[in-house]
């Protein structure tokens, strides 16, 4: 049974996963930020990137469409590695068209788990030492006004950039065949899904305390002496008003407000609490 | 001149939509871009050092998680065009980029969450139709050319009618405005953060959540540690033996947020 099952996935991942299919993936994760947004990030750019395998994986329209409905849900990470995810979410859309069983759910909890780690371990390598090492090299040359400065800097950092996203699409795809492979046979599908969305909800715990922020400005006058809000705030419970924001947010939409009113009203709330005082400066 | 000007827009044009179009091939910063800036205007070796030095000028500019940088693009090619066309070298370079980075990040944030969001739902309305060709298009204009033009406008006006005009007119939006718009654009990163918490839907992880909060507020642990830490947890939920997973996950999925 195994054996088979292996023979069936070696024919498939050569039909999904041809070389065209990585060059147009390939191509069109460049775009991953084109609509960026505070409410998606870059969940279409997302979606627009595995269109074309999800394509040869769900022939019917229905299918097909609901597998890039999918794909519309929030996502955010550093656009160089999108591709590893891109791969890994190709095969695994692959597993769910063959699986009825097949949760999809755990698809998007799979990116979401991905999103935290990813993007701390790319947003450090790809701004914070790859661009810092290119340009450290380049303005070096170009500080004398040699034009070599600026091609060695783009020469440098586009071989990087690159051959990393070119490889991480084949590693993510290659990867999440194997390891569905093995899930499959211990049944470890729905335990993986619990634990990714611990995984994902301990990480987002963590970038709303880091991403997120917001202090108030507000001094009170207590007996003659000033008592600086924030400092209250910083001694007892320091990220308390991003978290507050936060889960304002969620209580609104779970009452069904809009994205755009939310927006609109976090400008308001901002622009006039800072006038007044209330917020401190960024 | 005028064509001059232009040309140089151009280049504010399409290093304005770096991250947009590209997905930040770091070939639209100053560094590279004043190459092209020093080539139009008749002068590569000024122009590269100017570039050089709003380079290292940027260089603690970066994009990290949902936050918004400085903006490097066209505020980059600007001050390294006065800087070239005046003769004035670098720190007339540096005090030209700095107001218009200023206004042009605050115009990206705005970008992303108005242009954005009406961006997404014109997808999601064309997908509902199953018009793949019209979402696809709307994806790839709405919002890069919404950042783009401007910035390739305020490069050219810039240049045409001189610096100061535009920094004059910069500098009459009130200051509580710009810095109401700032604290907007780090409060406005938990909108998808709470969208993200309403999708996975589960009461019962919420604990989970304020744990990963907890470790960065009073261990002071980065986000990379956390999900390190995650990571190991995940596992030993996910490969612990002789549980009865499946089934309280099932139990689980019913309870909605």
């Amino acid at each position: 049974m195994a054996t088979q099952n292996t023979d069936l996935k070696e024919a498939k991942k050569d039909a999904i996963m041809s070389p065209d299919m990585y060059r147009s993936m390939f191509l069109r994760q460049f775009t991953s930020q084109c609509s960026q947004s505070y409410d998606k990030m870059m969940a279409m750019g997302f979606m627009y990137t595995i269109q074309k395998p999800l394509r040869k994986i769900y022939p019917n329209d229905d299918d097909y469409y609901a597998a890039l409905d999918r794909h519309t849900e929030f996502f955010n990470i550093t656009p160089h590695v999108l591709p590893f995810v891109a791969g890994l979410t190709v095969s695994m859309e692959e597993q769910a068209a063959a699986d009825k069983n097949f949760d999809t759910s755990s698809i998007n909890a799979m990116k979401v788990g991905l999103m935290g780690p990813l993007s701390g371990i790319g947003d450090s390598f790809y701004w914070g030492t790859f661009r810092v090492v290119a340009a450290g090299i380049g303005i070096g040359i170009a500080s004398t006004g040699n034009p070599l400065g600026p091609i060695v800097y783009a020469l440098i950092y586009s071989v990087i950039n690159f051959a990393t996203r070119i490889v991480a699409a084949h590693l993510g795809y290659d990867l999440g065949t194997k390891f569905l492979q093995q899930s499959e046979e211990n049944n470890l599908m729905s335990r993986m899904t619990h634990a990714a969305g611990v995984l994902g909800m301990t990480v987002i715990g963590a970038m709303i305390a880091a991403q997120v922020s917001l202090s108030t400005a507000l001094t009170f006058d207590v007996g003659g002496s000033e008592i600086v809000l924030q400092d209250l705030f910083d001694s007892i419970f320091p990220g308390l008003l991003p978290l507050l924001a936060t889960f304002a947010c969620v209580a609104l939409y779970k009452k069904g407000v809009k994205t755009i009113w939310i927006i609109i009203g976090i400008f308001a709330i901002c622009i006039i609490g800072t006038g007044l005082g209330v917020f401190a400066a960024a | 001149m005028v064509v001059q000007y232009l040309l140089v827009a151009l280049v504010a044009f399409i290093a304005s939509m770096d991250e947009q179009l590209f997905g930040i091939t770091m070939l639209g910063r100053p560094l590279f871009t004043s190459l092209f800036v020093g080539l139009i205007l008749g002068d590569v070796q000024q122009g590269v050092i100017v570039g050089a030095a709003l380079e290292s000028m940027f260089m603690g500019a970066i994009m990290v998680g949902a936050a918004v940088p400085p903006e490097v693009y066209a505020s980059g090619v600007l001050g390294c065009a006065f800087a070239v066309i005046t003769g004035t070298g670098t720190a007339t370079a540096v005090a030209l980029a700095l107001p218009v980075s200023v206004f042009l990040q605050v115009w990206r944030n705005f970008c992303y969450a108005v242009p954005g969001a009406f961006a997404c739902k014109k997808i999601e309305t064309a997908l509902a139709n199953r018009d793949l060709a019209k979402a696809n298009l709307y994806h790839l204009t709405i919002v890069p050319l919404s950042i783009g033009i401007p910035s390739a406008l305020l490069v050219f006006c810039s240049l045409f009618f001189g610096a100061d005009l535009i920094n004059n007119a910069l500098n009459a939006i009130p200051q509580f405005v710009m810095d109401g718009l700032n604290v907007a654009s780090g409060v406005m990163v938990c909108i998808g953060f709470a969208l993200l918490i309403r999708t996975m839907g589960d009461n019962k992880l919420l604990p989970w959540l304020f744990l990963g909060f907890i470790m960065v507020i009073y261990l002071k642990m980065d986000v990379i540690g956390v999900a390190a830490a995650a990571i190991c947890v995940a596992l030993l939920l996910a490969f612990r033996e002789g549980s009865s997973g499946p089934q309280t996950v099932a139990a689980d999925e019913e309870e909605d947020f």
